[in-house]
C-alpha cells in the first residue's frame, strides 16, 4: 500500500491510529505481565518468590530448574560435611540448603509425554482434517451440510461433558493411560476445528489447479499432495496451531486418563506445589519450559493465526 | 495428433442436461471452436473429453482408441484454463517442467524441452520468474508452454483469452492461430465469442441448451445458419428477423413482409401454415429513396468505411449495415430493399432453416422452445 495523499474515508485517521497503538501497548503490557512474572519467579531463590514486597531486581539461580528435574533428600549437617566434593554444579546449589540429589523427578517424562501426544495428536487432526476438507470441498457428498454441520457440532459441548463414556470405553479397550489413547482423543476433538479451518480454505484454491495436473498425467492423489497441499499451507499451519494449543494446555482429559505412564505436564505441574514445602521457583521452570514449544510454534506460525480466525475468507 | 470422435455423448447433472447426445468429427490437426452462450454446454463437452466429467452416457475416442472410461492423465491431451491454473508455488520453469516430471523424464531431457517450447513462444527471459510477477498475456503464453511441451495428441482451450484485455486479446488470436498453423495440433477451442470462433477456427459447432445446432465452416455458418438460434448468435449486428406471410411450399420464391412483397431463393420444402420468419442479414438491406420497405431512421452510427443504422419499420426495427456516404439523419424516411439472393427462411415452430435453392435446410432438432423464446 503506497502512501496515501488523499485523505482516504477508508484510511484511518492519525488520532485514531495513536489511540489503537496506546490501546493495544496496554493489552500487551497487560498479557505480558503474568507471564513475565512467571519465568522471573523460575530464577529465584525460594526466599525472593515469596519476599513481600515481591523482589524485581533479584540473583538469577537455577535452583527451580534444578528441583523440577530432581528429587532430593535432606541430610544432617554431619552427613553434609563428610560428602565428596560436588561433581555438578546442580549438585552444589542443592547442597547449599543440606539437601542431597536422590534421582532424576518425572518431569522430563511427562514433558516427553507432552510432546509426543501434543504433537502427535496435531499431525493426525491435520492430516485427517486435510484429507476430509478436500472431500467436502470437491466431491458430491451426500448429506453434506448435514455432516459438516454434524462435524461442528461435537464442538458445541465442553469435551469433559463425554469424560464418564470416554473413560469407560478406554478402560473396556486398554486405551487408559496410554499415548496412543490419549493422541486418539485429542485427535478427535481437534478434528472439527481442523476439518472446519481446512475446508474455508480448500473452497477457495480453484479446482482447476488439480485438474490441470490430472490432465497432465497425474492422480488425484498426486495432484492432492503436489498441487492442493502447498497452497493449503496457510491453512494447514492455522489449523496446526489451534490443534498444538488445544492438546498441549488440555488438562481434564489428562488427569483423568492418565496417571503412571502417559501422564503429560499439565496434570504433573501442580504436584510439584505440594513435594517439600511450596516450591515456587519450580513451579515456575515448569510452567516457563510448558509454554516454550506453544510460544515457538506460534511464532513461527503467527502470520497464518489471523487468517485461520477468519476460516480463509482473508487469504495472504 | 488425433481424430477426436464424440458419439451420442450425454451428461446430465441431477435433472438439467448439459449436454444432449452430441456426435462430432473433430479432424486430426483441425482448429475447432465450440461457440455458444454461456450454460450452453460447450466448457462440459470439452472438460468430458479432458477426463475431467464423467459422460452420463456416449463414447469418445482419441485417435480411433476409446478413452470414454480412461482418467485424463492417461488420454495425452492438454488442457488451457480460463484462469490459466499455473501453480503459483512455482516458478515459470518448474510450471511449464511439471507435465514432463509426471512421465518420468529425466532432469536433463525435461530442461530441454522447456526450453525449446520457451524459444518457440519468445518467454526464455520468464523462466525463473515467479507465476505472480507476471502479465497477463505473458501468464497466457506459459499456460500455452505448459500445454505444448508434452506434445500431446490435442489441445483443449477453455476461453483461454477471456480474461485478457482487448488489445491483448486480438494480439493473442493472432499468435495462437500461428502456433496451431506451425505444430498443427487437433485443438478444440471453446469460447462465447464469436469474432474468435469466426477469425481462427476451421470449423465451428454452435451450441445451444446442450445441442450442437450446426458444425461447419466459418463461413458456411454465417451464410447458411442451420436454425435461427446461430443467425441470431453469430454475426453482429445480428441478422434481422421479419415475420413473413404467403404460401410457404416447394418452389415458392416469393413471401410478404408488410404488405411488400420480398423475393427469396426457391424453397424445396413447405410448411403447414402460411407464417415464417424471414432472416436477412444487415449488409444485404439496400437503401432505396423510392419503394421497398418504409421505415424512419432511428439510429446511426457513422464508423468511417461504413454506418450501422436502425431503422424502424412497420416489420419491426432492423438493422441495416450500409457504406452509403452521407450519413443520415435521425427522423429520416428510407426504404429498405432486401437481396432475395440472401433470404433464409426460418420454420416458426423448430426454428429450423427451411432447404431452398441456396440452402440445405438446418436440421431437425428439438430445442426447448420456452427457453429459446426467453434466451
Amino acid at each position: 500500500m503506497g502512501s496515501a495523499q488523499a485523505h482516504s474515508i477508508v484510511e484511518p485517521g492519525r488520532l485514531s491510529k495513536r489511540v489503537a497503538v496506546v490501546l493495544v501497548a496496554l493489552y500487551a503490557l497487560f498479557a505480558v505481565v503474568p507471564m513475565a512474572w512467571i519465568v522471573m519467579t523460575s530464577f529465584k531463590t525460594t526466599e525472593d518468590a515469596i519476599a513481600y514486597p515481591p523482589k524485581v531486581v533479584f540473583d538469577p539461580t537455577l535452583e527451580g530448574y534444578v528441583h523440577l528435574f530432581t528429587n532430593r533428600s535432606r541430610q544432617t549437617e554431619e552427613y553434609m560435611q563428610d560428602l565428596p566434593p560436588a561433581e555438578h554444579w546442580w549438585q552444589e546449589i542443592v547442597r547449599e540448603d543440606n539437601m542431597v540429589i536422590t534421582g532424576p523427578s518425572r518431569f522430563a517424562d511427562r514433558y516427553l509425554n507432552s510432546l509426543v501426544i501434543g504433537f502427535g495428536a496435531t499431525f493426525l487432526s491435520v492430516f485427517f482434517g486435510a484429507l476430509a476438507a478436500y472431500a467436502f470441498s470437491r466431491f458430491k457428498v451426500p448429506l453434506r451440510d448435514d455432516l459438516m454441520f454434524f462435524i461442528l457440532s461435537t464442538r458445541m459441548f465442553p469435551p469433559v461433558a463425554i469424560a464418564i463414556p470416554v473413560f469407560l470405553m478406554y478402560r473396556e479397550l486398554g486405551l487408559n493411560d496410554t499415548h496412543l489413547g490419549m493422541i486418539i482423543l485429542y485427535t478427535a476433538v481437534n478434528l472439527s476445528l481442523s476439518v472446519w479451518i481446512l475446508k474455508g480454505f480448500m473452497d477457495e484454491i480453484p479446482r482447476e489447479y488439480e485438474e490441470a495436473a490430472m490432465v497432465d498425467g497425474y492422480t488425484r492423489l498426486q495432484a492432492f499432495v503436489k498441487v492442493v497441499l502447498p497452497q493449503a499451507k496457510a491453512g494447514i499451519a492455522a489449523a496446526a496451531i489451534f490443534c498444538l494449543i488445544f492438546s498441549w494446555n488440555e488438562y481434564n482429559f489428562a488427569i483423568l486418563l492418565t496417571s503412571g505412564n502417559a501422564q503429560t505436564a499439565p496434570p504433573f505441574i501442580p504436584l510439584i506445589i505440594g513435594v517439600g514445602g511450596q516450591d515456587w521457583p519450580a513451579v515456575g521452570a515448569a510452567a516457563t519450559l510448558f509454554i516454550l514449544p506453544a510460544v515457538i510454534f506460534t511464532v513461527l506460525l503467527r502470520k497464518y493465526l489471523l487468517a485461520g480466525i477468519t476460516f480463509g475468507a482473508v487469504r495472504r | 495428433m488425433a481424430e477426436i470422435g464424440l458419439s451420442q455423448l450425454h451428461k446430465s447433472f441431477d435433472d438439467f442436461v448439459a449436454v444432449q447426445n452430441t456426435n462430432l468429427t473433430i479432424a486430426d490437426g483441425e482448429y475447432f471452436a465450440l461457440l455458444g452462450p454461456s450454460g450452453c454446454g460447450k466448457t462440459t463437452t470439452l472438460r468430458m473429453i479432458a477426463g475431467l466429467e464423467m459422460p452420463t452416457s456416449g463414447r469418445i475416442t482419441l485417435g480411433g482408441r476409446d478413452v470414454t472410461q480412461l482418467r485424463a492423465g492417461r488420454r495425452d491431451i492438454a488442457f488451457v484454463f480460463q484462469m490459466f491454473a499455473l501453480y503459483p508455488h512455482m516458478n515459470v520453469r518448474d510450471n511449464i517442467a511439471y507435465p514432463l516430471k509426471s512421465q518420468g523424464m529425466s532432469g536433463r531431457a525435461v530442461r530441454q524441452r522447456v526450453d525449446e517450447v520457451a524459444r518457440l513462444l519468445q518467454i526464455e527471459p520468464l523462466l525463473p520468474r515467479r507465476i505472480s510477477a507476471l502479465p497477463g498475456g505473458d501468464r497466457q503464453r506459459v499456460a500455452l508452454a505448459r500445454a505444448i511441451v508434452r506434445r500431446p495428441q490435442a489441445f483443449l482451450m477453455d476461453e483461454p483469452l477471456g480474461t485478457l484485455d482487448a488489445e491483448l486479446r486480438s494480439l493473442m488470436r493472432e499468435e495462437l492461430r500461428a502456433l496451431h498453423d506451425r505444430i498443427g495440433a487437433t485443438t478444440i477451442y471453446v469460447t462465447h465469442d464469436q469474432v474468435e470462433a469466426m477469425s481462427m477456427a476451421d470449423r465451428i459447432a454452435v451450441m445451444y441448451q446442450g445441442v450442437v445446432l450446426q458444425a461447419a465452416p466459418p463461413m458456411e455458418i454465417y451464410a447458411r445458419p442451420a436454425t435461427k438460434f446461430v443467425a441470431g448468435f453469430v454475426g453482429a449486428p445480428a441478422m434481422n428477423f421479419l415475420d413473413a406471410q404467403g404460401e410457404i411450399a416447394p418452389s415458392a420464391d416469393w413471401l410478404r413482409v408488410a404488405d411488400v412483397e420480398v423475393g427469396m431463393p426457391a424453397l424445396r420444402e413447405g410448411l403447414s401454415g402460411r407464417h415464417a420468419i424471414l432472416g436477412i442479414r444487415p449488409e444485404h438491406l439496400r437503401l432505396t429513396s423510392e419503394g421497398g420497405l418504409r421505415g424512419v431512421v432511428f439510429g446511426a452510427e457513422y464508423l468511417g468505411s461504413h454506418q450501422l443504422l436502425t431503422v424502424d419499420t412497420p416489420a419491426g426495427r432492423m438493422h441495416v449495415r450500409t457504406s452509403h456516404r452521407d450519413p443520415l439523419r435521425i427522423g429520416e424516411t428510407v426504404g429498405l430493399e432486401i437481396d432475395p439472393a440472401h433470404v433464409v427462411l426460418f420454420d416458426p415452430d423448430s426454428e429450423r432453416a427451411l432447404a431452398s435453392d441456396s440452402h440445405p435446410g438446418g436440421p431437425d432438432i428439438h430445442v426447448a422452445r420456452k427457453e429459446a423464446a426467453s434466451g
